[in-house]
């Protein structure tokens, strides 16, 4: 157990390149899930039914199965090469994405269709209303949403330690093939449940927050 | 020479896949059953009356739902081993698949009970019927009806997960595509398929699950 000991701000640093990648991660997700989300809740059929077919897509098939074929796959086929850290990024953002469309959406369809009535009776026009009205009322339920999928990123990004990509998990796994003992996993364990944890209390407090009725 | 699809290749490696295939349904299944298992333990727990035990079912629940599964495959891969037990590989997984998705399931049964409003329980009781009797023909099948979607979800988020187990080398799908293409260089092709095969498993039991909570519960919907 005390062999861990010189180890720990390497891990710490592993916890952070977890987070880095994560958050990375979460700010593309962020920005696929507003834009699909818009066109899922749009009236184009066939926008629609593209948008579907990517959640449905990402969700399911593994997400170690999307990073491979981010990794090796597409390299291969189209003469561009990511680095691990890229194809890590780019695969959680997509997985990421496709969970935050369905956020997005189900906040903006938790905004009565009354209220697109009334601020069309208003004459407001439609990107008007959806910044104005939809959005504001919309992340409540989207927000807490949010910092769920924060967590599955976090959790998520472990699995690009099997492509190589060197973060919490592999540094803990490296160091446990130095010194033969399980210390540096439970380390590990226990980083990623301080993120988590947080992250999920967070979240818990911004839905009690935000709940209608309750104190704002 | 690499080609964007090449259907040759899969018929010269189709016993593998189907062998991967089947590992994985094998995988799947196994690791479902014992996330039920941990599941109603960690639910028992953690509504127990008794704070030690109700505390120690929070604790699994909560510590296993902000860790990464990969986590507990490598973690029991390396320490089983170190302490003398010799597990084979797809037991490890079964075992790590099954506690991290108990501490979901714990969380999905408790949420369907509560589902379950109290003037139920307590007009079960006005009626002298038995806490089991109560348990058994009222709060069980309203709780189900509240829980079957959710489980649903669970079982397929699981069956996703044992391509996790590819990295202490069961030979489930992922695994056996991963060596496919390592000897063929054929990634593109190999990992697609691979894709293809998980999307239908997942996209049949998605339609078999509606199929069961409409035929199950579809005569109740809009009730209570």
């Amino acid at each position: 157990m005390a062999g861990v000991v010189p180890y720990l701000g390497l891990l710490v640093k592993g916890a952070l390149i977890t987070l880095e990648v994560s958050a990375l991660a979460l700010v593309c997700a962020l920005v696929i899930g507003v834009v699909v989300g818009i066109v899922a809740t749009s009236r184009f059929r066939a926008a629609q039914a593209a948008a579907r077919v990517y959640v449905e897509l990402v969700r399911s098939i593994p997400l170690l199965v999307q990073l491979f074929f981010a990794y090796y796959g597409l390299p291969l086929m189209f003469k561009v090469n990511f680095t691990p850290y890229q194809a890590a990024t780019a695969a959680l953002a997509l997985y990421g994405g496709a969970y935050m469309v369905e956020a997005v959406r189900s906040g903006i369809q938790s905004v009565g269709r009354n209220q697109w009535e009334a601020a069309r009776a208003l004459g407001i026009g439609y990107w008007h209303t959806m910044t104005y009205v939809v959005a504001p009322q919309a992340i409540r339920v989207t927000l807490p949403a949010a910092a769920g999928i924060f967590i599955s990123l976090l959790k998520g990004s472990s699995v690009a330690s099997i492509i190589g990509f060197v973060e919490l998990l592999q540094t803990a796994v490296n160091i446990r093939n130095t010194i033969f003992s399980l210390s540096p996993l439970l380390v590990a364990g226990i980083l990623y449940f301080l993120m988590c944890y947080g992250l999920s209390r967070f979240g818990s407090r911004v839905e009690r927050r935000f709940r209608y009725g309750g104190a704002s | 020479m690499v080609s964007l699809f090449d259907p040759a290749l899969f018929w010269r490696y189709r016993h593998a896949i189907a062998a991967g295939a089947a590992a994985t349904l094998a995988l799947g299944a196994c690791s479902v059953l014992a996330s039920f298992a941990f599941g109603l333990a960690g639910w028992r727990l953690k509504t127990s009356r008794h704070r030690p035990f109700a505390w120690f079912g929070n604790a699994y629940v909560e510590a296993l739902r902000n860790t990464p599964d990969l986590l507990y495959i490598y973690g029991l891969y390396f320490g089983l081993t170190g302490v003398g037990i010799r597990f084979s590989a797809f037991t490890c997984a079964v075992l790590a698949l099954g506690i991290q998705g108990g501490a979901y399931v714990a969380e999905i049964i408790r949420g369907a009970f509560t589902a379950v409003s109290n003037e139920q329980r307590a007009a079960a009781r006005a009626l002298s019927l038995r806490p089991w009797q109560s348990l058994v023909h009222v709060e069980l099948p309203q709780m189900l009806r509240v829980a079957f979607p959710a489980l649903g979800n669970q079982v397929i988020s699981t069956l996703l997960g044992t391509a996790l187990a590819s990295v202490i080398a069961v030979p489930e799908l992922t695994y056996q595509s991963q060596i496919i293409g390592d000897s063929t260089y054929q990634y593109f092709s190999v990992f697609a398929m691979d894709a293809v095969i998980y999307l239908l498993l997942v996209q049949i039991l998605t339609r078999v699950f509606h199929l069961i909570d409409h035929l199950w519960f579809g005569k109740w919907r809009g009730t209570v």
